[in-house]
Protein backbone atom coordinates (compact mmCIF):
# COMPACT_ATOMS: atom_id res chain seq x y z
CA UNK A 1 0.00 0.00 0.00
CA UNK A 2 2.84 2.42 0.83
CA UNK A 3 4.28 1.91 -2.66
CA UNK A 4 0.90 2.75 -4.23
CA UNK A 5 0.54 5.82 -2.02
CA UNK A 6 4.01 7.03 -2.99
CA UNK A 7 3.30 6.46 -6.68
CA UNK A 8 0.11 8.53 -6.56
CA UNK A 9 1.71 11.26 -4.43
CA UNK A 10 4.47 11.61 -7.03
CA UNK A 11 1.84 12.54 -9.62
CA UNK A 12 1.14 15.66 -7.57
CA UNK A 13 4.34 16.41 -5.66
CA UNK A 14 7.59 17.49 -7.27
CA UNK A 15 9.75 15.22 -5.08
CA UNK A 16 11.83 12.06 -5.38
CA UNK A 17 10.22 8.81 -4.26
CA UNK A 18 12.98 8.29 -1.69
CA UNK A 19 12.12 11.56 0.02
CA UNK A 20 8.55 10.42 0.72
CA UNK A 21 8.37 8.76 4.13
CA UNK A 22 5.54 7.92 6.48
CA UNK A 23 6.48 11.03 8.44
CA UNK A 24 6.18 13.34 5.42
CA UNK A 25 3.42 15.90 5.78
CA UNK A 26 1.52 16.68 2.61
CA UNK A 27 1.55 20.44 2.86
CA UNK A 28 4.68 21.04 4.93
CA UNK A 29 7.19 18.53 3.59
CA UNK A 30 5.79 17.67 0.17
CA UNK A 31 4.59 21.25 -0.54
CA UNK A 32 1.21 20.11 -1.79
CA UNK A 33 -1.49 22.76 -2.04
CA UNK A 34 -5.06 22.29 -0.87
CA UNK A 35 -5.96 21.67 -4.53
CA UNK A 36 -3.31 18.94 -4.76
CA UNK A 37 -4.60 17.32 -1.57
CA UNK A 38 -8.18 17.28 -2.86
CA UNK A 39 -6.97 15.75 -6.16
CA UNK A 40 -4.97 13.19 -4.21
CA UNK A 41 -7.89 12.23 -2.00
CA UNK A 42 -10.21 12.07 -5.01
CA UNK A 43 -7.81 9.77 -6.82
CA UNK A 44 -7.50 7.43 -3.82
CA UNK A 45 -11.28 7.34 -3.51
CA UNK A 46 -11.79 6.39 -7.13
CA UNK A 47 -8.86 3.98 -7.44
CA UNK A 48 -9.48 2.16 -4.17
CA UNK A 49 -13.27 2.41 -4.05
CA UNK A 50 -13.33 4.07 -0.63
CA UNK A 51 -14.99 7.28 0.52
CA UNK A 52 -12.99 9.78 2.55
CA UNK A 53 -15.45 12.30 4.05
CA UNK A 54 -14.34 15.94 3.98
CA UNK A 55 -14.52 16.20 7.77
CA UNK A 56 -11.94 13.41 8.06
CA UNK A 57 -9.44 14.93 5.60
CA UNK A 58 -8.12 17.37 8.22
CA UNK A 59 -6.97 14.41 10.34
CA UNK A 60 -4.90 13.01 7.47
CA UNK A 61 -1.87 15.27 7.34
CA UNK A 62 0.97 12.80 6.77
CA UNK A 63 1.68 9.83 4.52
CA UNK A 64 1.63 7.56 7.56
CA UNK A 65 -1.78 8.83 8.64
CA UNK A 66 -3.12 8.19 5.13
CA UNK A 67 -1.62 4.70 5.19
CA UNK A 68 -3.30 3.93 8.52
CA UNK A 69 -6.59 5.48 7.40
CA UNK A 70 -6.75 3.51 4.14
CA UNK A 71 -5.68 0.34 5.92
CA UNK A 72 -8.64 0.64 8.32
CA UNK A 73 -11.06 1.62 5.55
CA UNK A 74 -10.15 -1.36 3.39
CA UNK A 75 -10.39 -4.00 6.13
CA UNK B 1 -7.92 46.31 -0.37
CA UNK B 2 -6.35 43.56 -2.42
CA UNK B 3 -2.64 43.41 -3.22
CA UNK B 4 -1.26 41.26 -6.03
CA UNK B 5 2.39 40.40 -6.71
CA UNK B 6 3.71 38.62 -9.77
CA UNK B 7 7.20 37.34 -9.17
CA UNK B 8 8.19 35.71 -12.44
CA UNK B 9 11.72 34.32 -12.57
CA UNK B 10 12.33 35.24 -8.98
CA UNK B 11 10.86 32.13 -7.53
CA UNK B 12 11.34 28.43 -8.09
CA UNK B 13 8.38 26.17 -8.63
CA UNK B 14 6.97 24.78 -5.42
CA UNK B 15 9.00 27.15 -3.29
CA UNK B 16 6.21 27.67 -0.82
CA UNK B 17 8.58 29.34 1.63
CA UNK B 18 9.43 32.14 -0.80
CA UNK B 19 5.77 32.65 -1.68
CA UNK B 20 5.04 32.85 2.03
CA UNK B 21 7.67 35.58 2.42
CA UNK B 22 6.23 37.54 -0.51
CA UNK B 23 2.80 37.23 1.11
CA UNK B 24 4.25 38.69 4.30
CA UNK B 25 5.76 41.55 2.29
CA UNK B 26 2.39 42.33 0.71
CA UNK B 27 0.80 42.24 4.16
CA UNK B 28 3.50 44.53 5.50
CA UNK B 29 3.01 46.98 2.61
CA UNK B 30 -0.76 46.99 3.02
CA UNK B 31 -0.66 47.46 6.79
CA UNK B 32 1.69 50.42 6.45
CA UNK B 33 -0.25 52.15 3.68
CA UNK B 34 -3.75 51.46 4.98
CA UNK B 35 -3.24 51.54 8.73
CA UNK B 36 0.15 53.12 9.35
CA UNK B 37 1.19 49.91 11.09
CA UNK B 38 4.83 48.92 10.80
CA UNK B 39 4.62 45.15 10.48
CA UNK B 40 7.29 43.30 12.39
CA UNK B 41 5.93 39.79 12.24
CA UNK B 42 3.23 40.55 14.80
CA UNK B 43 2.10 37.66 16.94
CA UNK B 44 -0.77 35.80 15.42
CA UNK B 45 -3.31 33.42 16.83
CA UNK B 46 -4.72 30.61 14.77
CA UNK B 47 -8.19 29.16 15.03
CA UNK B 48 -8.93 25.45 15.30
CA UNK B 49 -8.40 25.04 11.56
CA UNK B 50 -5.24 27.14 11.30
CA UNK B 51 -6.59 30.51 10.10
CA UNK B 52 -4.31 33.24 11.45
CA UNK B 53 -5.33 36.58 12.94
CA UNK B 54 -3.43 39.36 14.69
CA UNK B 55 -3.44 39.26 18.47
CA UNK B 56 -2.59 42.97 18.79
CA UNK B 57 -4.96 44.11 16.04
CA UNK B 58 -8.11 41.99 16.45
CA UNK B 59 -10.07 44.45 14.31
CA UNK B 60 -7.86 43.91 11.28
CA UNK B 61 -8.64 40.93 9.06
CA UNK B 62 -6.29 39.61 6.43
CA UNK B 63 -5.79 36.63 4.19
CA UNK B 64 -3.01 35.53 1.85
CA UNK B 65 -2.90 33.06 -1.04
CA UNK B 66 -0.38 32.05 -3.66
CA UNK B 67 -0.25 29.93 -6.77
CA UNK B 68 2.92 29.42 -8.78
CA UNK B 69 4.35 32.91 -9.35
CA UNK B 70 1.38 34.94 -8.14
CA UNK B 71 0.78 35.96 -4.53
CA UNK B 72 -2.25 37.89 -3.30
CA UNK B 73 -3.12 39.47 0.02
CA UNK B 74 -6.25 41.21 1.25
CA UNK B 75 -6.69 43.40 4.32
CA UNK B 76 -9.92 44.74 5.84
CA UNK B 77 -10.89 46.57 9.01
CA UNK B 78 -14.60 46.03 8.43
CA UNK B 79 -15.25 42.38 7.70
CA UNK B 80 -13.50 39.07 7.83
CA UNK B 81 -12.04 38.08 4.48
CA UNK B 82 -10.92 35.09 2.45
CA UNK B 83 -8.94 35.11 -0.79
CA UNK B 84 -7.67 32.48 -3.18
CA UNK B 85 -5.63 32.56 -6.37
CA UNK B 86 -5.03 29.71 -8.78
CA UNK B 87 -3.14 29.46 -12.02
CA UNK B 88 -5.48 28.34 -14.79
CA UNK B 89 -4.31 24.93 -15.97
CA UNK B 90 -5.78 21.57 -16.87
CA UNK B 91 -8.12 20.72 -14.03
CA UNK B 92 -8.42 17.27 -12.52
CA UNK B 93 -11.70 15.41 -12.68
CA UNK B 94 -10.76 13.89 -9.32
CA UNK B 95 -10.96 17.36 -7.81
CA UNK B 96 -14.00 18.36 -9.85
CA UNK B 97 -15.98 15.32 -8.73
CA UNK B 98 -14.95 15.99 -5.15
CA UNK B 99 -15.90 19.67 -4.92
CA UNK B 100 -18.41 20.55 -7.66
CA UNK B 101 -22.14 20.01 -7.54
CA UNK B 102 -23.69 18.26 -10.54
CA UNK B 103 -24.92 21.60 -11.87
CA UNK B 104 -21.52 23.26 -11.45
CA UNK B 105 -19.77 20.38 -13.19
CA UNK B 106 -22.22 20.56 -16.10
CA UNK B 107 -21.54 24.28 -16.44
CA UNK B 108 -17.76 23.71 -16.33
CA UNK B 109 -17.88 21.04 -19.02
CA UNK B 110 -20.16 23.08 -21.30
CA UNK B 111 -17.86 26.12 -21.40
CA UNK B 112 -15.42 26.96 -24.21
CA UNK B 113 -12.72 27.22 -21.56
CA UNK B 114 -13.62 24.57 -18.97
CA UNK B 115 -10.28 24.96 -17.15
CA UNK B 116 -10.90 28.64 -16.40
CA UNK B 117 -14.50 27.93 -15.45
CA UNK B 118 -13.44 25.15 -13.07
CA UNK B 119 -10.90 27.36 -11.34
CA UNK B 120 -13.53 30.11 -11.00
CA UNK B 121 -15.61 27.67 -8.94
CA UNK B 122 -12.57 26.29 -7.11
CA UNK B 123 -11.29 29.71 -6.04
CA UNK B 124 -14.78 30.88 -5.04
CA UNK B 125 -15.16 27.82 -2.82
CA UNK B 126 -11.65 28.21 -1.41
CA UNK B 127 -12.21 31.90 -0.72
CA UNK B 128 -15.31 30.96 1.26
CA UNK B 129 -13.66 28.25 3.35
CA UNK B 130 -10.76 30.64 4.01
CA UNK B 131 -13.31 33.31 4.98
CA UNK B 132 -14.97 30.98 7.49
CA UNK B 133 -11.51 29.72 8.44
CA UNK B 134 -12.23 26.02 8.21
CA UNK B 135 -9.67 24.72 5.71
CA UNK B 136 -10.15 21.73 3.44
CA UNK B 137 -12.19 19.85 6.02
CA UNK B 138 -15.13 22.05 4.96
CA UNK B 139 -17.43 20.15 2.58
CA UNK B 140 -16.70 22.17 -0.56
CA UNK B 141 -19.52 20.58 -2.52
CA UNK B 142 -22.05 22.00 -0.08
CA UNK B 143 -21.24 25.62 -0.96
CA UNK B 144 -22.53 26.20 -4.46
CA UNK B 145 -22.21 29.00 -6.98
CA UNK B 146 -23.68 30.22 -10.20
CA UNK B 147 -21.81 32.80 -12.23
CA UNK B 148 -24.26 34.82 -14.32
CA UNK B 149 -23.32 36.08 -17.81
CA UNK B 150 -22.84 39.61 -16.46
CA UNK B 151 -20.39 38.30 -13.84
CA UNK B 152 -22.82 38.48 -10.93
CA UNK B 153 -22.11 35.66 -8.49
CA UNK B 154 -24.97 33.79 -6.86
CA UNK B 155 -24.31 31.51 -3.91
CA UNK B 156 -26.09 29.61 -1.16
CA UNK B 157 -23.66 31.12 1.38
CA UNK B 158 -25.14 33.75 3.67
CA UNK B 159 -23.50 36.74 5.32
CA UNK B 160 -20.83 37.23 2.68
CA UNK B 161 -20.21 38.58 -0.80
CA UNK B 162 -18.00 37.20 -3.56
CA UNK B 163 -15.94 38.76 -6.32
CA UNK B 164 -13.87 37.28 -9.12
CA UNK B 165 -10.77 39.12 -10.33
CA UNK B 166 -9.55 38.03 -13.72
CA UNK B 167 -7.29 40.89 -14.80
CA UNK B 168 -4.41 38.43 -15.07
CA UNK B 169 -4.83 36.07 -18.02
CA UNK B 170 -3.06 33.16 -16.35
CA UNK B 171 -4.77 33.39 -12.97
CA UNK B 172 -8.17 33.49 -11.36
CA UNK B 173 -8.56 35.29 -8.02
CA UNK B 174 -11.67 34.97 -5.86
CA UNK B 175 -12.37 37.24 -2.91
CA UNK B 176 -14.96 36.70 -0.18
CA UNK B 177 -15.83 39.23 2.50
CA UNK B 178 -18.45 39.52 5.20
CA UNK B 179 -21.42 41.64 4.27
CA UNK B 180 -23.27 41.96 7.57
CA UNK B 181 -22.88 41.24 11.26
CA UNK B 182 -23.28 37.53 10.61
CA UNK B 183 -20.38 37.56 8.22
CA UNK B 184 -17.99 39.41 10.48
Amino acid sequence: MLTLIKKIIMEFADVDEDSITEQSSFMGDLHLTSYDVVCLIGKFEENLGVEIPDREIRDITTVGELLDYLGKKMK
Amino acid sequence: MIYIALHKDSIKKNSACKSHLIGEQLLSYGLLHEKGIIYKGEDTAVNAWGKPSFICHPDIFYNISHSEDCTVCTISDQFDVGIDVEMVRDFSMYAANKVCSKEELNRVLSKDDPNREFFRYWTLKESYIKFVGMGISYPMKSITFEIEPDGNILSNASGCTFHLIEDLKEFVIAFCHGSDAEGK
